[in-house]
């Protein structure tokens, strides 16, 4: 429940507060996004497993984030950026979805 | 449930699989059922509105620099008639204030008659304008080139327009002859003159534009030259037939007279 | 394959499971709490990405679809302004002639009788009467915004001018497109693919009607240059056409009928 109220403030301070992205951060928020997602609802089946952990679910979503941000980087410097951010979206794309089918098994055994 | 057991096998008569489809297609009002509905029902609107997205009307299928120009056209139109509407606010009101109404009535009606004279071509009209020569050394050019140049011409504000000895009104029509082109049945030939009344300077701005006539006449040969001149006279006139089929709509009878 | 394998089969990072492990072994519960001040802080954290990448890409939007859509929007809205004061015209014409009119009863029944046939000649006042519609629109089918070159079964200004050019040469006595009466000062013109008549984008079908003798018009027409333009435009490009002959045809009355430069000649500056 605490999680949820934390990211619900989050989404609220950033709709008030408006920050301006510096455009050079502006490739990586997508992919941040994902990574984001990607480590949420990691933990959201974590907690459905009975084996949550907050340290590791802090420490994925930070190299989750750093690492897809590190490849995006990497591929605009060798000239291929937007298809290393594709394969990291798929990538993650991918993950998720076994996530959140696993979730769904839990809550629905659907 | 007796189907399944009789034919366990997938579909081995056609018929049988047709009875399964009728099978399922009755309507049952179970939960399942109303969900299914609701999906599909969901379905079929998010295909029609992504269908009815791409299909393009109007406007929407425009490229954005036409809409650019669109717009700017529909801008300026909007001001000129906003101007046209306060001219005529102050007409109604010298009418309506009623003092010298009968005089300045039958002044502003006579007014009126000689520029709708001008404008139905029934009387010779002058001022600042230019002459537009069209030469063809290779014969090429023809009556759809002439009807393009005055639709150039009037989009750029020409008022009064001659070509050759004929006069341009609302019904002047162009058709292609042996010696050249005939113009509401007067035949001339080139090189090709229009004189028109106007703004000189948005006139000759507007024949070079891309895509003009300009580029179209050159293309066959020949050439555009525009001479702007302080006082074009245009001396032609038209003896229109009386229209004998359009009549004036009835007026509603306006509550303005008492 | 195996890292599709992996992705698909192990989706949930190792590191809870080991963890958790640790922890059993240990002899704790295998899960820590959710509400941490950690987790509830990461959540915040995320919260905010989502909320700021949204952000940013709704505030780019502009620059790509959303000008077409403004641009839109501000031609409707023009438009409309247009046909506000169209309207309004329209109606003080009105006004003023019927002051007119009353004004003049006695002195200047030419002078009204005068301003009538000129009515109808400059096509300032609205008329009626039997003729003929020619209905031009374009070929069914997507079209592509973006195409480039010319899409030969769009209808272009020139095809209707070219009818309308068919229409008078057979004897029209008065002509509208979609409503707008055309008149000495009237362009037919382009601005990319919309098509502008008195200045005022009209969209397809276009509809060219026009009052003429009902026994001559539909024949004239059909054997002129304009009808054989429209047969081929049909036969030729699919778009699609149609000429009606009717009995009782009404034609609004042009909106901007005025000179600003011409005078009239011999009466002096």
């Amino acid at each position: 429940m605490i999680p949820a109220l934390g990211l619900l403030a989050g989404i609220v301070i950033g709709i008030v507060l408006k920050p301006d992205v510096p455009i050079w951060l502006q490739p990586y928020l997508p992919i941040a996004v994902i990574a984001a997602l990607d480590a949420v609802f990691g933990a959201v089946r974590a907690v459905l497993d009975g084996i949550f952990d907050d340290k590791v679910f802090v420490v994925s979503f930070l190299s989750n984030v750093v690492v897809a941000a590190f490849i995006v980087y990497l591929g605009d410097q060798l000239g291929v950026g937007s298809q290393l951010s594709t394969g990291v979206i798929v990538v993650l794309g991918v993950r998720i979805f076994s996530n959140v089918a696993a979730i769904r098994r839990h809550l629905f055994s659907a | 449930m007796s189907d399944l057991g009789s034919s366990p096998r997938p579909a081995t008569s056609s018929a049988g699989a047709w009875r399964r489809l009728a099978r399922m297609g009755r309507p049952r009002a179970t939960k399942a059922n109303v969900l299914v509905l609701l999906l599909a029902t969901l379905l079929g609107f998010a295909i029609s509105t992504q269908v009815h997205q791409t299909r393009s009307s109007g406007l929407e299928s425009l490229r954005e620099q036409d809409l650019v120009g669109v717009l700017d056209t529909v801008t300026q139109e909007g001001v000129r008639l906003g101007t046209e509407l306060r001219d005529l606010e102050r007409t109604r009101d010298r009418l309506a204030s009623g003092v010298d109404s009968e005089k300045e009535a039958l002044a502003l009606a006579r007014e009126r008659a000689d520029t709708l004279a001008i404008l139905a071509g029934t009387a010779p009209a002058t001022g600042p304008g230019i002459r537009l020569t069209i030469t063809d050394p290779d014969g090429k050019i023809g009556s759809t080139i002439l009807l393009d140049a005055i639709q150039e011409l009037r989009d750029a504000g020409a008022e009064v327009m001659q070509v050759g000895p004929v006069r341009v009104v609302a019904s002047t029509y162009f058709t292609d002859s042996d010696a050249g082109v005939s113009v509401s049945g007067t035949g001339i030939s080139a090189p090709y003159s229009i004189l028109a009344i106007g703004d000189p300077a948005t006139m000759t701005a507007a024949m070079g534009i891309p895509g003009g006539v300009t580029v179209s006449v050159r293309g066959l040969g020949g050439d555009v030259t525009i001479a702007p001149l302080d006082q074009v006279d245009i001396t032609a006139v038209v003896d229109l037939p009386t229209p004998r089929f359009a009549t004036p709509q009835p007026v509603p009878t306006s509550s303005a007279s008492p | 394959m195996t890292l599709i394998n992996e992705m698909l089969t192990r989706p949930l990072d190792p590191s809870y499971a080991a963890s958790a492990a640790r922890r059993v072994a240990a002899g704790e519960p295998p899960h820590t709490s959710v509400g941490t001040v950690l987790v509830t802080l990461t959540a915040i954290l995320i919260g905010l990405l989502l909320a700021v990448a949204a952000g940013s890409v709704r505030r780019d939007a502009p620059t790509a679809q959303g000008v077409r859509a403004e641009l839109i929007d501000q031609i409707t809205e023009r438009r409309d302004v247009v046909e506000e004061r169209s309207r309004a015209i329209a109606a003080r014409q009105q006004e003023i002639a019927g002051l007119e009119a009353a004004s003049l009863a006695g002195a200047g029944a030419s002078l009204t009788a005068r301003l009538q046939r000129l009515g109808i000649d400059t096509g300032s006042s609205a008329v009626e009467g039997p003729g003929l519609i020619v209905s031009l629109a374009d070929r069914p089918g997507p079209a592509d915004p973006e195409a480039t070159g010319v899409d030969q079964g769009k209808v272009l200004s020139r095809d209707v001018f070219i009818v309308v050019n068919g229409l008078w040469q057979s004897g029209a006595e008065a002509i509208s497109i979609n409503g707008q009466r055309l008149t000495v000062r009237s362009p037919i013109r382009f601005a990319g693919a919309a098509i502008l008549v008195n200045f005022r984008p009209i969209s397809p079908p276009y509809e060219i009607s026009a009052i003429g003798d009902p026994d001559q018009l539909p024949e004239l027409f059909a054997q002129s240059v304009g009808g054989a333009y429209v047969k081929s435009l049909s036969d030729n490009f699919g778009i699609v056409t149609s000429v009606t002959a009717k009995d009782d045809i009404s034609l609004p009355g042009a909106t901007r009928v005025s000179i600003d430069r011409a005078r009239p000649l011999g009466n002096g500056s």
